[in-house]
């Protein structure tokens, strides 16, 4: 469970790049997080990860509140950032490994963990390489087996699926359901809107870091007129120009 | 042209380090710089100019003045092309723009033209500030007219342009032949052991200066004989014409300065547009070669370390095989005992191992005060030379983020961090000392001292650097050679490394010649010196250190 409430942030005393924004993941949602470039997502992923610190506002991963007990919420996230350019000049297989003893994963299931993504994402073939000569789609599907290797309850996922496959995005969509489904939380930021109404659970809209909208589909839908979610997004955002 | 100077403009702006925004973070980057401008790099530019001074005094009488202005212009411009090699390589083929540059409707020549303007202007305020002084020494010996003056300057300023067109065109006909080569790393690693081979001839090359009597030496190119003087001339023909314009005030001998100077960047930009793209275009990245064989056993090898484990071995693999970090970070530690090496030429150091003990073991202490000395010394330097602890945040770059979502405490990785750093400078320093200490027969309480006060001077100034980095990272590079060269807090700590060691070693022997105290009283002085000086870094760390990592947001 994610639950974030009156989350702020401002950068060096400009507009609010968050602004009082709460939302809550429930255990077994799919949460898509929706907004043009530059709408806050990325740093309220940031804040809800330990990176930044919120001005003011709680953040609460499972029972974990990250101002008191940021070290026990940062061990059961499984977080993708939106760079896959990490530690290129490490050998895919010691990243994974350097991740797996980061999380403390244990011996007797980590080989059947690095096995089991490996073959999801077809890295079997290249784990023994340097990543500095991945492709970026390669490299991205590195940092998805790093954040998931040692089974997080929680998912944060920044632009997950950028640079990924055809087949790995599906897998990737697949895994994302059956972990939501086994009772955990993911929330994934996107601009694939397709991808959201068919995924997720609930949606937020935001733009300069205000929550438009924080509900089901359904309930979206149902207020905009049952269009598709990409009809009611830039219908919101046409508004939000008016404004 | 217009392209150009936008390119010069936005390669200028990407270099600079943001300037700090908190008040007391503005007053102690004012104390640093003032430091570091004071005792530093006055002193060593005072010191040029007033070694051509006396020079040039003293030759006035046998009308052979401008010889010390001229050796000091030669040394300038081999270094300078020392430590351009690297940086114009980086620039030219490894900065991560040049994916960005190369689609634009761009001529070869504007790339690297505004690359290499860009390269002159960031590189060229030391060496402008050592040309300068040692031209005010030689003017005020010489009583130059103003036009002199002016010649001079203009000059002077522009004497790294040969220098570093010399590493362009190197670099342009190396990257040619990376359709032979291909591997991005493999030329990477090609430019780094350049870079090196130069450096080791260069310090070699003054290490046959045997027996140096200065006198006989700058006679000896006064005439011509000398073969590192005339070697220079070679290299650098266009030394003798700034000398003719400003020296002898012949307008002539500037025409031909600027002359040279023009044909030469015409020499450069004309092979840009030949060769740069032909480079460019057979350059990889690391192959992938996809292999099955061997999965199962690699599945196999995944056993869990513990997390200091995992994390130091991690932090080394980045800095062996980073290139532009094993040769600055890495490497450059190993190497000092080349410079060793020529001041023991230079000053006809001949003794034999056996003299060496005896003169160890006897002779009041004098050589083991030198020793402890010389190992705090050169402990500090190197430590503070090498910059692993001041650039221990800004070498993660884009990655600095990790240090923060990762459920690993702090303090943890600011201790890993150092510990990297303590290990290679000690491990640098120590193996040399140990070495030394075997072949003499120093007794082995002794080598202990060393042992400990090599670890304590390492950790003193690791823990320093990585407290001046942490204030303010330069997170924001497009290469790894920006990381380094383009961080102040590198030169900040430099500069009060030098201040601590002054200290430290300055006390020591003043102590030992003024005050009679022997080896085992300064080494205890100087031990409890440095043990407090750990301890207040180490504490500092803790508590402000940390909390300049956590409220780090340039993300």
């Amino acid at each position: 469970m994610i639950e974030i409430s009156n989350l702020t942030k401002s950068f060096s005393n400009e507009k609010k790049a968050v602004s009082d924004l709460s939302f809550k993941v429930n255990d077994g949602e799919i949460v898509g997080f929706i907004g043009p470039n530059g709408a806050g997502k990325t740093t309220t992923i940031k804040m809800m990860t330990g990176i930044l610190k919120p001005d003011s506002g709680s953040i609460k991963i499972n029972e974990f509140d990250m101002a008191k007990d940021a070290f026990e919420a940062k061990k059961i996230i499984g977080y993708i950032s939106d760079s896959p350019d990490m530690f290129v000049k490490l050998k895919g297989i010691e990243f994974i490994n350097f991740i797996s003893d980061i999380y403390r994963v244990p011996n007797d299931v980590r080989a059947e963990r690095i096995k089991y993504f490996a073959g999801q994402f077809g890295l079997e073939d290249v784990l023994d390489n340097s990543m500095q000569g991945y492709s970026h789609g390669m490299r991205q599907k590195m940092m998805i087996v790093a954040a998931l290797v040692h089974n997080p309850a929680v998912w944060i996922l920044d632009e997950p699926l950028t640079g990924l496959d055809p087949q790995s995005a599906f897998n990737l969509k697949n895994m994302m359901r059956q972990h939501a489904d086994e009772g955990n939380s993911v929330l994934f930021s996107t601009h694939v809107l397709e991808v959201a109404e068919k995924l997720c659970d609930k949606v937020i809209i935001i733009n300069h870091g205000e929550k438009l909208f924080y509900g089901t589909l359904d309930e979206l839908k149902e207020k905009h007129g049952n269009n598709d979610l990409e009809k009611i997004f830039l219908e919101m955002m046409d508004n939000e120009k008016l404004l | 042209m217009r392209s150009y100077f936008s390119l010069v403009s936005v390669f200028r702006k990407a270099m600079k380090m943001d300037k700090p925004t908190e008040k007391s973070q503005k007053v102690k980057v004012a104390l640093l710089g003032f430091i570091a401008i004071f005792f530093v790099m006055i002193p060593v530019a005072a010191g040029c100019g007033i070694f051509v001074n006396l020079i040039t005094g003293s030759l006035s009488e046998v009308g052979k003045e401008s010889i010390g202005i001229e050796l000091i212009l030669g040394f300038i411009s081999l270094f300078t092309m020392v430590f351009a090699l690297n940086v114009i390589f980086n620039e030219f083929y490894f900065s991560n723009d040049i994916e960005y540059l190369l689609p634009l409707p761009l001529r070869a020549s504007q790339i690297t033209g505004a690359k290499f303007t860009t390269a002159f202007l960031s590189e060229n305020f030391m060496q402008f500030l050592l040309v300068l002084t040692s031209i005010i020494g030689f003017g005020l010996a010489y009583d130059m007219s103003f036009l002199q003056w002016i010649t001079a300057i203009i000059g002077g300023f522009l004497l790294p342009v040969i220098p570093m067109v010399y590493c362009a065109i190197i670099s342009l006909l190396l990257m040619s032949f990376t359709r032979i080569i291909k591997s991005r790393d493999t030329i990477r690693t090609m430019s780094v052991i350049v870079t090196f081979i130069i450096l080791i001839a260069l310090v070699l090359s003054l290490g046959s200066l045997r027996n140096l009597d200065f006198d006989n030496y700058i006679n000896s190119v006064a005439e011509g004989k000398d073969a590192f003087a005339a070697i220079m001339r070679y290299i650098f023909p266009h030394i003798g014409f700034l000398i003719e314009a400003f020296a002898g005030g012949s307008v002539l001998g500037f025409l031909k300065y600027l002359g040279i100077n023009i044909l030469w960047i015409a020499v450069f930009l004309v092979l840009s547009e030949l060769l740069y793209l032909r480079g460019m275009t057979g350059l990889n990245s690391a192959k992938v070669k996809e292999s099955r064989k061997g999965y199962e056993k690699l599945l196999d090898k995944c056993k869990m370390k513990s997390v200091e484990k995992a994390y130091f071995s991690k932090e080394m693999k980045m800095l062996v095989r980073t290139p532009v970090y094993f040769s600055n970070c890495v490497a450059i530690s190993f190497i000092w005992p080349i410079f060793l090496y020529v001041v023991v030429r230079v000053m006809n150091i001949n003794y034999s191992l056996t003299e060496l003990h005896n003169m160890y073991v006897e002779n009041n202490s004098d050589f083991a005060v030198i020793m402890l000395i010389f190992v705090v010394g050169i402990s500090i330097i190197m430590t503070a030379m090498n910059s692993l602890g001041s650039n221990a945040f800004s070498r993660e770059g884009k990655n600095f983020s990790f240090i923060k979502y990762i459920p690993v405490s702090y303090k943890k990785q600011w201790n890993i961090k150092a510990a990297v750093s303590i290990v290679i400078s000690t491990l640098s320093i120590y193996i040399y000392v140990l070495i030394f200490g075997i072949a003499i027969r120093i007794p082995v309480i002794h080598m202990l001292i060393y042992f400990v006060l090599t670890v304590l001077s390492c950790g003193i100034i690791t823990y320093m650097g990585m407290l001046l980095d942490s204030m303010r990272p330069k997170l924001m590079w497009d290469d790894e050679l920006s990381a380094l060269r383009e961080n102040n807090n590198t030169f900040f700590n430099m500069a009060v490394s030098i201040l601590i060691a002054g200290v430290l070693c300055g006390g020591g022997a003043l102590l030992h010649y003024m005050a009679g105290l022997e080896f085992v009283a300064i080494a205890a002085i100087i031990l409890g010196v440095t043990v407090c000086l750990i301890i207040y870094f180490y504490i500092r760390s803790m508590t402000q250190g940390i909390k300049n990592v956590i409220s780090l947001e340039e993300l």
